[in-house]
C-alpha cells in the first residue's frame, strides 16, 4: 500500500549501523491517497446511508417512497425530536451565529421546556429510503454560520451551508421530497438531550495574530 | 560539517509533485532547496549534535517538572493562571508528547548552543522525513552522492513507532488532527503526520481548528458532535489559551498532542530558567529575563526575543551595541528575553540553523534551514543533509 517506496537495494548501504529509516512509504500523502486528501475524504472506513429529506410533515405524507405508516411514523418523530433535542442557545445572536438571520425561534413558541432560550427552525427533517437501513428519523436545521457564508447567513434562507443535525453533523442542502447520502456516522448519531456545542472557541487568536503580520499558521 | 554545491536535479519538482510535497516554493521563492546540501561527519552527528539534543531535551523536562510545582515561573512564562491546572494536570499524568525540534546554533567546531525548542508546533517535518530522505536514495541511486552516504533521519519509522505506542496507550481508536485548513504548509504538516498514524493503525481524521465544537459537559467534539478522545492541534497552546474555549481545557477529557505542558517549553522564557538551572552549561547561551539587571552581563551583543514567537519574528539582534538585525511582527505584548549571542556559522555567505528532531524523548534527526540574514525567518529555505562515509 505504498505508492513512494525504494527501489529494493538501490544504494550500497554503509557497513555501519544506519542513522535514517529503513525505508520510507505513504499511504495518504502521495499518490492515491493525494487524491482523497484534497477530497477531504480521509476516513475511508466511512460508510453512507441514503437518506430522504422532507421541508415540511405535509409534503412527507405525501410522498410515496415508504409505507403510509412509516411515513406517519417519520412525521411524527421529527416533530417530537425537534422539541426534545432542538440546540438551545442562550441568545438569539448565539442562535443565528450558527443558524443564519431567520434561522432561529423563540424556545417558548416550539416547547415549554426551551423558554427564554432561543432554537434553530426545524427547516428539514430525514429518514432513512428503506426500512431496512433501521435509521432514525432526525430533524434537520439551517447550517450557515456567519464565517463560512456571510453572504448566505446575512440575508437569510440561503441554502448554502446546507443543514446540520442536533448533533452538529453536516448535511448537503437538496430540496424537500429529494435523496441524499449522508454519512452513516451522522445519519446514526441522534442527540438524546438538546445540545449546547458551541464552536468556533478554537482559532481567533491565530487568525487576529496572522491577520496582524504573523506567519501564516500556527507552525513554526 | 561542510557546504557541497551540487546541481538540482533537473526534474525535482515532478520527484515532489509525485511525494505529495507540494509547499516547495513560498510567495513564488524556493522552499525547498537542493543547489547544495551539507556534508556532516558522523562524530558531528552523533557528539555534537545528537548526544546533546538527548541531554537538552531531558533538562528540558526537569524543568517542566520544576515550573509546574512553581506559580512564580509559570507567571514568568506569562502563562495565563485559568492554564496552570490543566499544564500541572497534564505533567502528572504524564500525558505523552509525539515530537518537537531543538533549533541549535553549530557550524562544525564548538559546542552547538540552543536557540530555542519548537516544542509545541514545528513545521519541516515533512520535508525533513520524507523528501529530504528520497532525495538521498535518489542521489545514490543515480550516483550523485558519493556511495555510503547516510543521513539523521529515522524521523518517518520513529514517528509510526511512537504513535503506535500512543495507540496501544490510549483508550481511543484514533487521534483527530486539527490545523487551519487554509495554511498549506500547517496542512501539509497535519496531512504527513496523519498518514504515519494511520500506517500506525490509527483512525486520523482531520477537522479544522475553528470546527472543534464544546458541548454543554465541558467535553471537546467533533463535527458529528462525537467526542474527541486525542487532539492533535498543530495551533500553539498560547492561542489555545486565549481563545474562549482555552479555560474549556482543563476540565475535558480530551488528551492533546502535544499535551499542555509542552507550553512550559515552547516559551522563550524557559531559556532563561534553564540557564539559572545549570550556568554555563556548554549547550546553553546565558540567557535573562529583559526585566532582570543581570541581563547586563551579556554586554553590549546579545539577541532580544519575545516569550512567545514563531519564525523569527520580533527577534531583535544586537552587536557591539548596535542593531545588526530585526525581524517584524505582531508579537512581544507578553516581554521578552535577553540571550547571549550565537551568531548562526556562515556558509558560502548563508547562515545555517541546525533543527534537532525528538520524537517521543529521544533525537530522531535533522533538518537544515538557511537564510541570508542573521534572524531565520519563514524565508529560509531548506537543504539536505548526509552524513559522509
Amino acid at each position: 500500500m505504498s505508492d513512494v517506496a525504494p527501489a529494493p537495494e538501490p544504494s550500497a548501504r554503509p557497513a555501519r549501523f544506519s542513522k535514517r529509516s529503513a525505508t520510507v512509504s505513504l499511504v495518504l500523502v502521495a499518490g492515491a491517497g493525494a487524491a482523497a486528501l484534497a477530497l477531504g475524504r480521509l476516513d475511508s472506513s466511512q460508510r453512507e446511508e441514503e437518506m430522504l429529506v422532507y421541508g415540511s410533515l405535509g409534503a412527507c405524507i405525501a410522498q410515496q417512497v415508504r409505507s403510509a405508516e412509516a411515513r406517519i411514523a417519520a412525521a411524527k418523530d421529527a416533530q417530537s425530536a425537534y422539541a426534545a433535542t432542538a440546540p438551545r442557545y442562550e441568545t438569539e445572536a448565539d442562535c443565528q451565529r450558527h443558524h443564519g438571520r431567520g434561522g432561529c425561534v423563540p424556545g417558548a413558541t416550539v416547547t415549554e421546556a426551551a423558554a427564554g432560550r432561543t432554537l434553530p427552525v426545524m427547516a428539514a427533517f430525514m429518514m432513512g429510503r428503506t426500512d431496512e437501513q433501521a435509521v432514525p428519523v432526525q430533524p434537520l436545521y439551517p447550517h450557515a454560520p456567519e464565517e463560512e457564508e456571510p453572504g448566505q447567513a446575512a440575508s437569510g434562507g440561503g441554502h448554502a451551508g446546507g443543514y446540520c443535525t442536533a448533533s452538529g453533523g453536516r448535511v448537503a442542502y437538496v430540496g424537500s421530497g429529494s435523496g441524499v447520502h449522508v454519512a452513516a456516522t451522522i445519519a446514526r448519531t441522534v442527540a438524546t438531550t438538546p445540545r449546547t456545542v458551541s464552536r468556533g472557541g478554537f482559532g481567533g487568536t491565530g487568525r487576529s495574530t496572522m491577520a496582524s503580520g504573523g506567519h501564516a499558521g500556527g507552525g513554526g | 560539517m561542510r557546504r557541497v554545491p551540487i546541481p538540482e536535479r533537473p526534474d525535482w519538482r515532478e520527484h515532489a509533485a509525485r511525494a505529495g510535497f507540494h509547499f516547495h516554493t513560498f510567495d513564488g521563492a524556493p522552499y525547498w532547496d537542493e543547489s547544495a546540501y551539507y556534508a556532516f561527519s558522523l562524530a558531528e552527528i552523533e557528539e555534537d549534535i545528537e548526544e546533546p539534543s538527548r541531554a537538552l531535551h531531558a533538562l528540558c523536562l526537569a524543568f517542566v517538572d520544576r515550573a509546574v510545582a512553581d506559580g512564580e515561573i509559570l507567571a514568568s512564562l506569562k502563562i495565563p493562571e485559568h492554564a496552570w491546572d490543566a499544564i500541572r494536570a497534564s505533567w502528572r499524568r504524564r500525558d505523552p508528547s509525539l515530537y518537537g525540534r531543538l533549533d541549535l546554533s553549530y557550524g562544525g567546531t564548538g559546542p552547538a548552543k540552543l536557540l530555542e525548542y519548537n516544542a509545541d508546533t514545528p513545521t519541516a517535518l515533512y520535508e525533513s522525513a520524507v523528501f529530504q530522505w528520497l532525495w538521498l536514495e535518489d542521489g545514490l541511486v543515480s550516483g550523485r552522492l558519493p556511495p555510503g552516504s547516510d543521513q539523521f533521519n529515522a524521523l518517518h519509522e520513529r514517528l509510526i513507532a511512537r504513535f503506535a505506542e500512543l495507540g496501544a496507550e490510549g483508550a481511543t481508536p484514533g487521534i483527530a488532527f486539527a490545523s487551519f485548513s487554509d495554511a498549506p504548509e500547517d496542512r501539509g504538516t497535519v496531512a504527513y503526520l496523519q498518514d504515519c498514524a494511520l500506517q500506525a493503525g490509527l483512525a486520523a481524521p482531520f477537522l479544522p481548528v475553528e470546527a472543534i465544537g464544546l458541548d454543554a459537559r465541558g467535553r471537546f467534539v467533533d463535527e458529528a458532535g462525537r467526542l474527541i478522545g486525542t487532539l492533535f492541534k498543530l495551533y500553539p497552546w498560547e492561542w489555545m489559551f486565549a481563545d474562549p474555549f482555552g479555560r474549556a481545557v482543563g476540565a475535558s477529557p480530551t488528551r492533546f498532542l502535544e499535551p499542555p505542558w509542552k507550553a512550559v517549553l515552547s516559551n522563550k522564557g524557559m531559556l532563561a530558567h534553564l540557564w539559572a538551572m545549570e550556568p554555563g552549561h556548554p549547550n546553553l547561551l546565558p540567557t535573562f529575563f529583559e526585566e532582570d539587571p543581570a541581563k547586563a552581563a551579556l554586554g553590549p551583543s546579545f539577541v532580544k526575543k519575545p516569550l512567545y514567537a514563531r519564525e523569527g519574528a520580533n527577534v531583535l539582534i544586537v552587536r557591539d551595541g548596535a542593531v545588526a538585525a530585526q525581524g517584524e511582527g505582531p508579537y512581544g505584548a507578553e516581554g521578552y528575553v535577553r540571550q547571549g549571542l550565537a551568531a548562526l556559522p556562515r556558509f558560502d555567505g548563508h547562515h545555517a540553523l541546525v533543527g534537532s528532531w525528538i520524537v517521543g524523548d529521544a533525537p530522531a534527526g535533522l533538518c537544515l534551514r538557511e537564510g541570508d540574514g542573521l534572524i531565520t525567518t519563514d524565508r529560509a529555505r531548506f537543504l539536505p543533509h548526509v552524513i559522509a562515509a
